[in-house]
């Protein structure tokens, strides 16, 4: 009886979301599985042609170009980002007058309009006339190309993509105070020192929120597209180094009017997304560790 | 003891230390944001670069001003933010109770189904869910940009449930035997205690509809209900920008949410917590 | 418990009420919203009942004075058409996505689409092609608007076959900029400039200067602005699309040549060098302006700009050409199209004549410094008179080419770019790259 009001309850109170699923996500999902197995403009329907959209995507060069480009800036931006961000986050949790100063510094980047950021980067990293090859000509060092250069593009994207890590290191903040600080006055009566401290209470205390972070952090480097967009003004250049798979996407829709193509290459992103989400949710158990259990 | 304040002391220089030299690199592109906004176009692209302006022009703050109507798209921005806001508080708290402590057929199911919807590419959904608007002859008015927020967002759906899971089981068990029924109990006692997390989503939505380009560029047709977002691109012209006025109304779209995350920050913090992650 | 269950339902009830009422409270309070829903659906009822018809407008042009400038032209039409009247409505320019494209295409596919659209006529064929704009043919033939009255490349890029879809409306094209200055530190004669391109290639190697190892100044980067080997594909002679067969021939000789010319001086001066002089991204920091680069193929639009640079003293001339004499140059620009489905067809096309071919293209060009492309217009121009600089650009303009008009076009431009890019890295032999994206956009075309 008890179970059956309970029930109940939850779908009553799952209600809005479950209709949401439907509607904005369930539906436009299997729409979409149905039109990357057809010829399709984006207007009209002109056939059902199978596999062929996706045969088609594998054998395009500038599919596994996006392909590798994507997987290249996940693979740079998501431990860059994890690194940078645990470590702000533990600076930021140090108790100081100015704490509350410093957090709202590191945040601003990320409300700052990205039409605007992408330009003041531009700027910065000007391979000739910017302030950062500025400085390293004033001081004798060598000055990379940045976005001028094939090799330079994709790390000169990663470090515009760390100034907006000010959302990572909130959660990193939140997960640091779930932290009992009896945790801490322990292991310092036991002398252990910072390092210690953060290699035996910090990051094991933190590794779920860590899971969470890289889960989401990938998503985000997969679906990576306004950042590059704007800065390349849409190219993908130089040599196609900064053509991110869902730039090809949208190119595809919108430009090529592939829209069978592009539904195609949705579908494989959400199932390779999907499967990454389950390789790490699975390894998750030999190294996430959560308190109370 | 002495030992002990001296480590918290030396720590602290360290952290000053890193967190100065990291402000800068976070500040720079924001110091040249605002001081763009203060020069003339011509000034924009000296060589070397200078960090301060001759003069300081807050004639492009005027121009933002002549350019768009500054108040109008505040006020439309404004109302869609708030919209989204009261959505998101009144969908997204109810399924993450549900999904953290209620038992029910298929919770675990729509769980990780919530956690897949995050994934969805936005060039998928795009186009459908267009159609059902436009179907609904409701293109051009601002439902498309209110409505999906009552249905509730996965994102903000995980985060809550992750903080209703940490909350301790008596609270409910006292409630119960005090015969509130389910409704009672969430409305009355759980709700209350996610104030933290609630802001915490308040906040990420405001920066959210605040930014957001492509919804309104897609549905809204008529040039008095267009958002700040969108009026930031009257200052790009087919063949040139007017950086410095772009810039002065980049600053000015900014200043509200930064002044808002400035006084929400300290309770902002505890409103995430990640203790009860798990599948 | 069926109390309770009565009472926890009211409530979810109460709150989603509440919730709806607070929404349509604003959303019927705000008129502007419930307009904006019917004007384009309801348009053609109206005009049955009132005898006005009511057109929208939707164009990109959002900054100050071509907004200004639209509205003034668009309001001279509807004083003078009491019959019809048109509102504009400024649509999101750039951003994420090209703005106005995006939102034409959910647009038209939801059934929904504005009257007229301002639309970039490089692309008008690619949408023709798939169906997505109303012919005009038969609207210009009964209003005696015929290709004679337009330079030839903007008809052609308006039109498929001798089906027309569009009605040109403003253009730009490309000469050579040389900074007069440099030219007299050089030894170079400011009042003479290069006419050959072995002319060109003289004069910019006397103008690079050199500050330690690193260039001072570059003499000319055949790719900067608004160079590369599209434009000097046809500086040297070259064709890119066969007008009987309408098949591209990037591989043609003479653009073999401009390529290899073109890489060239990628070699010579360093490509990674001459990269980092160019990448100044969408000429937003102008080395030409900041005296950096002595030579570079620009717009008109740059003269205004430049105008305002103190110390900036420089010329304008066709841009050279192997034997010194037929100078061409390409041309881009906006038109005016009706989307598919739209309701007003006749009235839209009046509209679109008056801004392309009567006062209202007048106007917009006189405000705002764009060329138009009605033949007559633009050595009328004000502006046109008062600075002898502009006087170049529009005598170029019976000479200019249209970029390849061809479905797949922007397809081939990135096969296009790709390939120069290759070519300056020395990752490949001009004719063979550029062999390669002949055949793949024929490919793409044949599909």
């Amino acid at each position: 009886m008890e179970t059956t009001r309970k029930g109940y309850y939850g779908w009553l109170f799952a209600m809005p979301w479950l209709l949401g699923i439907a509607i904005f996500y369930l539906y436009p999902l299997l729409s979409s599985f149905y039109y990357s197995f057809t010829k399709f403009n984006g207007f009209d329907v002109t056939g059902f042609v199978g596999f062929a959209n996706y045969v088609e995507l594998v054998k395009d060069e500038l599919f596994w170009i996006s392909v590798r480009n994507t997987f290249y800036y996940a693979l740079l931006a998501v431990p860059t980002g994890l690194i940078l961000g645990v470590f702000l986050a533990i600076m930021l949790n140090v108790k100081t007058r100015l704490q509350g100063i410093y957090r709202v510094i590191y945040f601003i980047p990320t409300l700052v309009p990205i039409v605007a950021c992408g330009v003041i980067w531009q700027w910065l990293l000007n391979a000739q006339f910017g302030v950062v090859n500025y400085l390293l000509y004033e001081v004798g060092l060598p000055q990379p190309g940045w976005f001028s250069s094939e090799i330079w593009s994709m790390p000169s994207l990663v470090l515009i993509a760390q100034w907006c890590v000010g959302s990572g290191i909130i959660v990193f903040l939140a997960g640091l105070q779930d932290i009992p600080g009896d945790y801490y006055e322990a292991a310092t009566i036991d002398g252990g020192g910072h390092v210690r401290k953060f290699w035996h209470i910090t990051l094991p205390l933190m590794s779920p929120v860590i899971l969470y972070h890289v889960i989401m952090a990938l998503i985000g480097a997969l679906q990576q597209f306004i950042l590059p967009f704007i800065v390349t003004g849409g190219t993908g250049s130089p040599a196609n180094s900064l053509l991110f798979y869902n730039m090809l996407l949208y190119k595809k829709a919108f430009a090529f009017f592939e829209m069978g193509h592009a539904n195609a290459m949705a579908w494989l992103m959400f199932v390779a997304v999907m499967v990454l989400t389950v390789v790490l949710n699975w390894s998750s158990k030999r190294w996430v560790h959560y308190m109370g259990d | 003891m002495n030992s002990v304040r001296q480590v918290n002391w030396t720590s602290k220089i360290g952290a000053h230390a890193v967190l100065v030299l990291f402000s800068i690199f976070f500040m720079v592109p924001f110091f040249i944001l605002v001081s763009t906004s203060f020069k003339t176009q011509p000034e924009t692209f000296v060589y070397p670069i200078k960090w301060f302006p001759e003069n300081l022009h807050y004639e492009n703050y005027l121009d933002v001003f002549n350019v768009i109507p500054f108040f109008r798209y505040f006020f439309n921005t404004s109302f869609i933010t708030i919209m989204n806001v009261i959505g998101v508080l009144f969908s997204c708290p109810l399924a993450a109770y549900a999904l953290a402590r209620l038992q029910w057929k298929g919770r675990e199911l729509v769980f990780y189904i919530t956690l897949a919807v995050m994934m969805i590419p936005y060039a998928v959904t795009m186009v459908p869910v267009y159609m059902i608007f436009a179907k609904l002859q409701m293109i051009g008015t601002y439902w498309p940009l209110i409505l999906p927020a009552f249905f509730g967002a996965p994102f903000f759906i995980f985060l809550l449930r992750q903080f209703f899971k940490g909350l301790p089981k008596e609270l409910e068990d006292a409630a119960r035997v005090d015969g509130c029924n389910e409704m009672k109990i969430y409305l009355r006692i759980f709700l209350p205690l996610t104030k933290p997390a609630l802001l915490t989503i308040i906040i990420f939505q405001v920066i959210n509809s605040w930014n957001d380009f492509m919804g309104p560029l897609l549905y809204l047709q008529e040039s008095g209900m267009y958002t700040l977002q969108i009026g930031l691109q009257q200052f790009k012209t087919s063949h040139a920008t007017d950086w410095p006025a772009l810039m002065a109304a980049s600053v000015l779209i900014s200043l509200p949410i930064i002044v808002l995350f400035f006084f929400a920050q300290k309770r902002f913090m505890e409103g995430i917590t990640f203790t009860g992650i798990k599948g | 418990m069926t109390t309770s269950k009565v009472k926890g339902l009211s409530l979810v009830l109460a709150v989603t009420f509440f919730i709806v009422f607070a929404l349509t409270g604003c959303g019927s309070g705000n008129n502007a919203g419930s307009a904006g829903g019917s004007s384009n659906s309801g348009s053609g009822k109206e005009s049955a009942a009132g005898k006005v018809t009511k057109l929208t407008f939707w164009h990109p042009f959002g900054s100050e004075v071509e907004k200004a400038a639209m509205e003034e032209s668009v309001k001279m039409f509807n004083d003078t058409h009491p019959d019809i009247q048109v509102k504009a409505e400024f649509i999101g320019g750039g951003g994420s996505g090209n703005g106005i494209t995006d939102k034409l295409t959910v647009a038209i596919n939801g059934g929904n689409p504005p009257d007229v659209v301002a639309f970039d006529r490089f692309m008008v064929q690619q949408w023709a092609s798939q169906g997505l704009f109303e012919e005009l043919t038969a609207n210009a033939q009964a209003a005696g608007v015929t290709a004679d009255q337009f330079y030839d490349f903007s008809w052609k890029e308006a039109s498929m076959g001798d089906k027309l879809y569009a009605m040109p409306f403003t253009t730009d094209d490309r000469a050579l900029f040389y900074n007069k200055k440099l030219f007299r530190e050089a030894g170079l004669d400011p009042e003479n400039p290069p006419k050959t391109i072995a002319e060109l290639d003289a004069a910019a190697e006397k103008l690079t200067t050199k500050k330690g190892n690193r260039y001072d100044v570059l003499g000319f980067i055949p790719w900067m602005g608004q160079g590369g080997v599209l434009t000097w594909g046809w500086a040297f002679g070259g064709k890119y699309q066969d007008p009987e067969t309408g098949k591209i021939t990037a591989n043609d000789p003479q653009i073999v040549k401009a390529l290899e010319w073109q890489a060239g001086y990628a070699q010579k001066y360093q490509v990674q060098a001459v990269n980092d002089f160019a990448s100044a991204v969408g000429g937003d920091i102008n080395p030409f302006a900041a005296g950096k680069v002595a030579m570079m193929v620009g717009g008109s639009w740059e003269i205004s700009q430049f105008n305002t640079v103190p110390d900036l003293e420089y010329g304008v001339t066709p841009l050279p050409t192997p034997t010194g004499t037929d100078f061409n140059t390409w041309a881009g620009g906006w038109s005016f199209v009706v989307p598919k489905g739209a309701k007003n067809k006749d009235a839209a096309f009046t509209f679109a004549k008056f801004m392309s071919m009567e006062d209202g293209a007048k106007n917009y060009a006189e405000k705002t410094g764009w060329f138009v492309c009605q033949k007559d217009m633009n050595s009328e121009l004000s502006w046109v008179k008062s600075e002898p600089r502009y006087q170049v650009f529009v005598d170029l303009f019976p000479n200019a080419y249209a970029r390849p008009i061809i479905t797949k076009g922007q397809f081939f431009f990135d096969q296009l770019n790709a390939a120069q890019e290759k070519a300056h890295l020395g990752k490949g032999d001009a004719k063979a790259l550029l062999d390669e994206v002949t055949e793949k956009t024929n490919a793409e075309l044949a599909k």
